[in-house]
């Protein structure tokens, strides 16, 4: 059975509620202040489209460059078998030397190996003593004395650009010099009765140090700019928050003093 | 580049209703010193997902459910670590102007009223009769039975009425 609708509220009733939308509600410059550090925070992070887009363009090109090896080791295996054939077909014995065989092999085709090229380290012993003597360290460096495989691309190798260098990360002293510097502006609005200034300073220290070392100050100047807002509620509510979480806090003593004293 | 755009719905949508969603996460129980980075918290996603609202959907049923989220990621987030300097000066706290004290006192006195209710019943009146939302779109926002928006709402408002008259006996006394 459907429940009946519920009488309307009497003027009086209304009037309580209107005031205390009001009362409750942010300030035009909250609003402000907000949007302002909202299109702030949007523009820093990259839109979920944005990262479609970007996800698209690596996949493609991770399946573009799959392809492309594929078919360049497709081509090198042709291209190797027809190499031999040719070889094999024209001059049995060039690969004699190469491979190491001799002339006994009777030109078997034998698949191709890569050739190693003498040793850095056994080419310098003969050099001179303090060579050999210095080479003789484990440097192991036959890996690099490889001859590249026939068919490789070799390119020569380009300076690697150098890494973007990443903006000089601040200093914790610089981040209490710049708190510090925002807590005692709000103070100073404070001390002036400028307090929508001061509130507005608080909220760009919470903005840039939301964990900041001067947390702890920030609210209690919060607390003491809300009250003399006329704000006494929220004034209340942040000193009980505060003293509930931060019991032990140096500042527990100042924040019980907030909105008590009249 | 900037990635994201000016979109002039955004923003109309945020100024419109940056108040509605500033209130109720308060009523959400998010501390006031959270309140504005809470607020940007529930735009943040709005703007994420203002492709999932339905024109025929209620704006503010929607934003209450990703409020409703974001208050109790708050909740869970509230282990802050504790840091302390003195080097400040000793607090001056003014008084309230003259010309607030009565708007302040009327605010007291509905959020007395509201912390007396329990919770279910709370968040309709207040949906109801401060947010001015229909009781349809509490149903959608808040989850439940029409019909119980409905006796949950009558129950409230009766209480309320009740509290007001008392308040007005109480002031003639005062001023008698």
């Amino acid at each position: 059975m459907p429940e009946r609708l519920p009488p309307e509220p009497s003027p009086a009733a209304r009037a309580l509620l209107r005031a205390f939308q009001e009362h409750e509600s942010p300030s035009p410059a909250a609003r402000t202040h907000g949007w302002d550090a909202l299109q702030a925070r949007l523009h820093a992070e990259p839109s979920p489209a944005a990262n479609g887009r970007r996800y698209v363009l690596v996949k493609s090109t991770a399946v573009a460059v799959a392809i492309a090896a594929v078919v360049l080791l497709a081509l090198k295996g042709v291209g190797a078998g027809v190499t031999a054939l040719a070889d094999q077909a024209r001059q049995p014995a060039m690969e004699a030397p190469y491979q190491g065989g001799s002339a006994s092999d009777g030109g078997q085709a034998v698949p191709r190996a890569p050739r190693v090229l003498p040793s850095r380290t056994s080419a310098a012993a003969t050099a001179s003593e303090h060579e050999a003597a210095v080479l003789e360290a484990p440097v192991l460096e036959a890996p690099e004395l490889e001859e590249p495989m026939p068919t490789a691309v070799t390119r020569p190798s380009r300076p690697r650009p150098a890494a973007p260098s990443a903006a000089p990360a601040s200093s914790p002293a610089d981040d209490l010099q710049a708190e510090l510097a925002l807590i005692k502006r709000a103070n100073e609005a404070k001390q002036a009765g400028r307090h929508a200034d001061g509130l507005a300073v608080l909220r760009e220290h919470a903005e840039r140090f939301a964990r900041g070392t001067l947390a702890d100050e920030r609210m209690v100047l919060r607390a003491e700019l809300e009250c003399a807002s006329g704000r006494a509620r929220e004034a209340r509510e942040l000193a009980e928050r505060f003293l509930r979480e931060r019991a032990g806090s140096a500042l527990a003593g100042r924040m019980r003093g907030v909105c008590r004293s009249e | 580049m900037p990635v994201v755009d000016t979109d002039p719905e955004f923003a109309n949508l945020y100024h419109r209703h940056h108040g509605f969603v500033w209130r109720m996460l308060r009523r959400l129980g998010v501390p006031q010193a959270s309140l504005d980075d809470a607020a940007q918290e529930v735009f943040v996603v709005v703007h994420r997902r203002r492709g999932d609202l339905h024109a025929d959907a209620s704006v503010r049923s929607w934003l209450f459910g990703i409020a409703r989220r974001v208050a109790a990621d708050v909740h869970r987030g509230q282990h802050r670590r504790q840091r302390k300097h003195d080097a400040l000066p000793l607090p001056v706290c003014d008084p309230p102007p003259d010309d607030a004290l009565a708007r302040i006192e009327a605010a007291e006195f509905v959020g007395a009223f509201l912390e007396r209710l329990d919770e279910g019943h709370r968040m309709v009146f207040v949906l109801a009769d401060i947010e001015g939302l229909t009781a349809p779109e509490i149903s959608a926002a808040v989850e439940i039975k029409l019909n119980t928006v409905y006796s949950r709402l009558r129950k409230a408002r009766l209480e309320f009425e009740r509290a007001v008259a008392r308040r007005t006996a109480r002031s003639k006394v005062a001023h008698a």
